[in-house]
């Protein structure tokens, strides 16, 4: 059976070449998430942050808890959602 | 979206910690909180769309109970440097997707076999220079990754199989899978550097 085919399209070549950045697991970006989403809604995101940026733009599924995690306390909060994607550098979908 | 009011100056720990009435009332409001956390998560998923009404609510209600009990056992672990409530929601967020993406792909294959990578020629709108770095980029997926970081690599990146699912059915865990991914596009991007289609990183990107 041959091989399926895919379309190295931009997009998808933008997705592969993309740097990983710092190293940091699931596991650990679980652990600090509420820490860094609350970072965003005080505005004091800093450096710190830098590893868990990484992250964030290159696992989908980590990313996804994140942004609702980003809605649920910027709401509570009273804050922007939008603000506060745009303090931490996250997208909102 | 509207909010309850839940900044009351409240010690969640402590409340929560203490046998009584009032830990009784604040399992319940922490439990509506989480609700509601799971709630919001399964909707931004589509999962009420896509799963129907029925399972959604069934995804909340679960995400939501076992979130208060993983709660109840981490209590001792909150660090205090978030809002307990922030910490409280993740646990909420997190069963909620798990549980959306699983049951979304219960029923879809995952196609782990090999793919091809069709690298396009150059047209007016896709100049030599980017049909030059997919020929590369073909090449370095095929020779530079070992034959399971390219088959996660594939996987996750180009069929967007995600990771948790992918991590069942593979018999292995989300963080290992992403370490896999990590690392073959540590891999890929060396190739590519040595290759001269990407530049190497400043040296304070170097050093960090």
């Amino acid at each position: 059976m041959s091989a399926r085919q895919r379309p190295l399209d931009d997009n998808l070549l933008g997705r592969l070449a993309s740097d990983p950045g710092e190293w940091l697991s699931c596991d650990e970006c679980f652990r600090l998430v509420d820490i860094y989403v609350d970072a965003g809604i005080r505005d004091k995101v800093g450096g710190e942050f830098a590893a868990m940026t990484n992250h964030l733009e290159t696992c989908q599924a980590c990313r996804e808890e994140a942004q609702t995690l980003v809605q649920l306390a910027a709401a509570e909060a009273g804050d922007d959602e939008r603000e506060v994607f745009a303090r931490l550098g996250l997208s909102a979908t | 979206m509207s909010a309850p009011a839940v900044d009351a100056p409240i010690d969640w720990v402590a409340t929560l910690s203490a046998p009584g009435s009032a830990r009784d009332l604040a399992i319940r409001d922490l439990h509506a909180l989480l609700l509601r956390a799971a709630r919001v998560q399964v909707t931004r998923m589509g999962a009420p769309a896509s799963l129907g009404d029925r399972q959604a609510d069934e995804i909340v209600n679960q995400a939501a109970d076992d979130a208060l009990v993983a709660i109840l056992g981490k209590l001792a672990t909150f660090e205090g440097r978030s809002r307990f409530t922030t910490w409280a929601y993740k646990f909420a967020v997190l069963n909620a997707a798990v549980e959306v993406r699983r049951r979304m792909w219960e029923r879809r294959p995952v196609p782990l076999d090999e793919v091809e990578l069709i690298a396009l020629d150059p047209t007016p709108g896709h100049y030599a220079e980017a049909a030059d770095l997919a020929a590369a980029v073909r090449s370095a997926v095929q020779d530079a990754l070992s034959p399971h970081q390219r088959r996660v690599l594939i996987a996750l990146v180009v069929e967007e199989i995600p990771i948790d699912i992918l991590a069942e059915r593979l018999g292995t865990s989300r963080n290992a899978l992403y370490k896999n991914l990590h690392d073959a596009r540590v891999r890929l991007r060396t190739d590519l550097i040595a290759r001269g289609f990407l530049d190497p990183p400043r040296p304070r990107e170097a050093s960090a």
